[in-house]
């Protein structure tokens, strides 16, 4: 059964919006303002050791608007991000035309359930932050990977909103992955095997 | 003489909130954690704190002995000062009232404290000084919990800051010392 591991470039003040700035935000962009080599080499092992990508539907949108035309600058991470089956979650979405890609439209958790049990490797979900509200509230997240950037960002939306039940987790690693940049890794304490 | 650093300690959650941390507790206190707040507090001549946390402080740290808690000299005897507009009387041993936020009453106070200044909890004067450039080395020890309710550090709306990881610690109570210095904007 496959690990859902949430895997998030984060600001200082918990900030998970558009680190790439492909959806276009004001703040977008900003996980390029501070190198992070080990970070890169990371996630590629990160994207190599999962199945299969969840995620929400502004992510998808942002994703598949950018993948798909760089495979040439991003090598073998953008052949793996636009051939390795992605799954949406989505009310609205009826068309996913990003390759290898389908679309979940309700039921969300027995339908994560249901995704994980079907892999080995880990279901790996990025950005996403509605969806992992969600994911949170039905206790499916094995694992948080954060990539701490030396930002503080003032707006966005944020990994842990305001109000949401809280959580108790436990630190499993830490690690710089660039000068400024840190790896923290927690899982909810719920999953202590 | 050299101005002083304004040095920010906070024990935060891993969502931000750092309202009333008595939920740090049930994570005990890494010897190794009292250390790097010694090297804090180490170089602090003063103590700067907004009203809220003045208030909570002084009767905590008032009658808690160096026996009870080896921080009690530090807080009990260091020169405090209090940011605020409506506060009359600061009856903890040593406390002064600066009235009202200004990032010119801060610099004076840098100028005028001959070491670092340590400043804790205090979200609006922390938030402030952010602001205007006034925090030159920020110390989050960050707590394996999200908490879901209370006050966040960093609120919304502030002005976007970026800073340098000076520094990074992880203890075995799962609790992770991040050290950041904010990066000026003309400097970045």
């Amino acid at each position: 059964m496959g690990q859902l591991v949430v895997t998030e470039f984060i600001s200082l003040d918990g900030i998970i919006e558009d680190p790439g700035g492909s959806e276009g935000t004001p703040n977008g962009g900003w996980s390029f303002r501070s190198p992070a080599p080990e970070g890169q080499h990371f996630k590629f092992e990160e994207l190599q050791a999962s199945d299969v990508q969840l995620m929400g539907r502004v992510t998808y949108e942002g994703f598949a608007a950018a993948w798909p035309a760089m495979e040439e600058a991003t090598g073998d991470f953008g052949k793996r991000m636009n051939s390795m089956p992605k799954v949406v979650v989505s009310t609205t979405l009826t068309d996913a035309a990003w390759n290898n890609t389908t679309i979940i439209s309700g039921n969300v958790a027995a339908e994560v359930t249901k995704l994980k049990g079907r892999y080995e490797g880990d279901v790996l979900v990025s950005a996403s932050a509605t969806l992992v509200d969600t994911l949170r509230e039905h206790d499916l997240v094995d694992e948080y990977r954060l990539m701490v950037h030396p930002v503080v960002l003032g707006s966005g939306k944020r990994l842990f909103k305001e109000g949401a039940a809280g959580t108790d987790l436990e630190l499993v690693d830490s690690r710089k992955v660039g000068p400024d940049v840190l790896l923290l890794t927690y899982r909810p304490a719920s999953k202590r095997s | 003489m050299t101005v002083g650093a304004i040095k920010v300690h906070e024990f935060i959650a891993l969502d931000g909130v750092f309202e009333d941390p008595s939920w740090t507790f049930e994570f005990g206190f890494d010897p190794k954690m009292g250390e790097a707040i010694g090297a804090i507090t180490g170089t602090c001549q003063a103590i700067l704190l907004g009203r809220r946390t003045f208030e909570v402080f002084a009767p905590a740290w008032s009658t808690r002995t160096a026996e009870e808690d080896p921080g009690a000299p530090f807080f009990n005897e260091s020169p405090k000062y209090v940011v605020s507009g409506s506060l009359k009387t600061a009856e903890w041993n040593n406390s002064a009232i600066l009235g009202r936020y200004s990032a010119d009453t801060i610099r004076d106070l840098k100028d005028q404290v001959d070491g670092d200044i340590y400043v804790s909890g205090s979200g609006t004067l922390v938030r402030a000084m952010l602001a205007d450039g006034l925090v030159d080395e920020l110390h989050m020890f960050v707590y394996p919990v999200a908490r879901g309710a209370g006050q966040r550090l960093l609120a919304d709306s502030g002005p976007a800051t970026k800073f340098t990881l000076a520094r990074s610690e992880a203890y075995g109570n799962g609790v992770v010392h991040l050290a950041y210095a904010p990066v000026a904007p003309d400097a970045a």
